[in-house]
């Protein structure tokens, strides 16, 4: 970054509150960063074990979403 | 450095109030005006200008804080900065009045900025907490170590503050919101903070020193609607929030990205907890500054100015008072 | 050394139109001008001084060591340092591919709406991810898995 000759910059910032639980920033970044590593582990789990993660957890599947449409 | 020793000089009555269209900001381009100084006004570009600084002899020049870029061109030719501003609610604290005030330090000790008047608020440093005072206590450090000659002053509390969340409701028969805390804040009349600005301005006793203005007496919310309704001759329809609620409330506000600055306001909320009194003794500061205390308007007074015009106005005109439903 | 500036500690304060009238300061605790090394033969009046004057300008003069030339210099060095800095981050937020935050969110939210779809169409229809991920190349005509 440039620089500014003789002109310090700020000893000490702010120490602002970084909001962490709820619909902020930083649970969307935590959660897209478990998500990523989430599907790419899913999917390579269901290449070797040959079925579906919900199956192999002992959910019934197939039997379509009851949504009266 | 650049010879200074030749060239124009910069004149000593060249004044750049920052924030010069907010509540202290504009008494202080008053005032400034009135005791002949040259007054410029850094204001943001809008379709529909503020004219009254102009109407009242200031020159406007066009800077955003949060721009850093349009700074310098607005400092040239400026022989002392006077910063009023600060950043609206609705927009995120960090960017104006962290990023934005360091970069116009950094301006004014690169240009040779012979006078910085910083406007800060009373015991920021004892509740980093609460964003703003955290950022203005980190200010305060940042311009005392830059080496610039400066003067902070801390402040309490406006007069002017109350006229639109008391004196008129009252008045209007509206309902009156307030906390049942017991905090007593020793409010100000800005004309009065802006006459003291000026006079430790051309104090040589203030230079380099942080003073605290604070007014006359420190009042309680309930004391505030007590002394509104007495004057106005009608009772207030007072609804207490207890404070439970405005900590909920920041929570809440917390939990989501976009209500995330509201919530950096309310954390002033916390502050209203303990049995604080938010005033500080000014004897000293009255004497270094050589001013008599009893100049300082009361609230009393100020309200009852306050009161008298408006009462009168609107039993000359037969009218009823509706300043608080603008929605109409 | 320079000629008098046209309002000298001395002269009436030039008055803006439309302004109101000055208001007759209180007196001032008298600070003592610092003399200024360019000041000419002209002497300004001493500090209390008479009414209509300036007391500001008398007070205080031209005690600033600091040109009006220097201080456009520094100003322009200043601009080029802002514009500098914002067009860095400009190009830094402006990546369309490589390691910046905007990329890592964008990704985890295709990575959380997969997983969320991936899941509930499992659910419905008893596939597993990789058998949807076979039925799109399939159906968008890239390759056959028979
Ligand atoms: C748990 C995961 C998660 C979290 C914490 C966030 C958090 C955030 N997102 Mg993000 N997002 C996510 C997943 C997530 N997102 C996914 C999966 C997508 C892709 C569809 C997006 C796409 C997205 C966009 C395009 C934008 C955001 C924005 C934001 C920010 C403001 C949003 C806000 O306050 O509204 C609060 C959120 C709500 C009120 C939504 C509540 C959701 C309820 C509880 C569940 C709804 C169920 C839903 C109907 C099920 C459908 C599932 C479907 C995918 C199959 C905030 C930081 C905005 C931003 O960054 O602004 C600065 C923005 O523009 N997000
Ligand atoms: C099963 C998928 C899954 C997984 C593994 C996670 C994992 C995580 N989430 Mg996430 N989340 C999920 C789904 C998931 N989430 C969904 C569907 C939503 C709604 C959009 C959210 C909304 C959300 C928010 C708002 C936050 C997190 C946070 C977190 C992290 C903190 C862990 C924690 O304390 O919570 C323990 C988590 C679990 C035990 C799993 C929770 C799974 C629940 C039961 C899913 C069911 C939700 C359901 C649809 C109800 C929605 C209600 C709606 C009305 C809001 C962690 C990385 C926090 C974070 O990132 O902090 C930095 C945070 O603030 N999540
Ligand atoms: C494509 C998605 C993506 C992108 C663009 C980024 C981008 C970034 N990450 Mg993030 N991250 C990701 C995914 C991603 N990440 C995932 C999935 C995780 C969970 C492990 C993390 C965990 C993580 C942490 C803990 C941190 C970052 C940080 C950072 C920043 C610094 C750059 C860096 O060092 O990255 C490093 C990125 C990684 C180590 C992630 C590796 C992703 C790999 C390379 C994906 C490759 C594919 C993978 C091998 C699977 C192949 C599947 C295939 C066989 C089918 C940058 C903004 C740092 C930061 O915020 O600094 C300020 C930081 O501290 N990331």
């Amino acid at each position: 970054s440039p620089k500014l000759k003789g002109i310090d910059l700020p000893k000490e910032n702010p120490k602002l509150p970084v909001a962490f639980w709820g619909f902020t920033s930083t649970a969307e970044l935590w959660n897209a960063r478990t998500a990523m590593l989430g599907i790419v582990g899913m999917t390579l789990v269901e290449l070797i074990l040959g079925r579906g993660i919900l199956q192999t957890f002992g959910i019934e599947v197939g039997k379509g979403l009851n949504l009266p449409l | 450095m650049v010879a200074a020793t030749s060239g124009t000089r910069v004149r000593a009555t060249s004044v750049l109030v920052v924030g010069a269209t907010g509540t202290l900001g504009r008494q202080v381009v008053r005032r400034a005006l009135d005791e002949g100084y040259d007054v410029r006004c850094l204001v943001r570009p809008r379709p529909a200008p503020a004219d009254f600084l102009r109407d009242w002899g200031a020159t406007v020049v066009n800077g955003d804080l949060s721009k850093p870029e349009t700074l310098p061109a607005t400092l040239v030719g400026i022989h002392t900065i006077i910063d009023c501003a600060t950043g609206r609610p609705e927009e995120p604290i960090r960017t104006v009045d962290w990023d934005g005030k360091v970069a116009l330090i950094q301006c004014a000790k690169a240009m040779g900025i012979q006078k910085f008047i910083f406007f800060s608020i009373h015991n920021c440093d004892q509740h980093p907490e609460v964003p703003l005072m955290e950022i203005k206590r980190c200010t305060e450090k940042y311009i005392a170590d830059s080496g610039l000659n400066y003067t902070i002053i801390r402040l309490c509390g406006f007069m002017q503050g109350l006229i639109g969340q008391y004196a008129v409701p009252v008045l209007e028969d509206q309902a009156v919101w307030g906390t049942d805390a017991p905090t007593r804040i020793a409010y100000m009349d800005t004309q009065d903070v802006a006459r003291l600005t000026l006079m430790a301005l051309r104090n040589k006793k203030a230079d380099r020193k942080m003073l605290t203005f604070a007014g006359p007496r420190a009042w309680t919310t309930q004391e505030v609607i007590s002394l509104c309704e007495r004057l106005a001759g009608q009772d207030a329809k007072v609804t207490t929030v207890p404070l439970g609620i405005l900590k909920l409330a920041r929570l809440v506000t917390r939990f989501f990205q976009w209500t995330n600055d509201a919530a950096d306001r309310l954390t002033f909320s916390e502050i209203l907890t303990s049995d604080t009194v938010f005033s500080a003794p000014m004897a000293d500061t009255y004497s270094l500054l050589g001013v008599d205390p009893n100049e300082s308007t009361t609230l009393e007074k100020y309200l009852q100015e306050y009161y008298s015009q408006i009462l009168k106005k609107l039993k000359d005109l037969k009218a009823q008072s509706k300043q608080g439903q603008f929605y109409i | 050394s320079s000629s008098p500036p046209p309002d000298s500690p001395g002269s009436t304060p030039l008055r803006r139109p439309g302004a109101p009238s000055t208001v007759k300061p209180a007196p001032s605790p008298s600070p003592s001008p610092s003399p200024s090394p360019d000041t000419p033969a002209p002497s300004p009046p001493p500090a209390p001084a008479p009414a209509p004057a300036n007391p500001i300008a008398a007070a205080t003069g031209f005690e600033s060591g600091v040109t009006v030339e220097f201080q456009r210099q520094r100003a322009k060095e200043l601009q080029e340092y802002f514009l500098d800095r914002k067009f860095q981050r400009q190009a830094e937020e402006g990546q369309i591919f490589g390691w910046s935050r905007k990329n890592e969110v964008g990704n985890g939210r295709w990575a959380m709406f997969g997983i969320a779809v991936g899941l509930l169409t499992e659910f419905a229809t008893g596939s597993s991810i990789v058998d949807q991920l076979r039925i799109v190349v399939a159906n968008l005509g890239i390759a056959d898995f028979d």
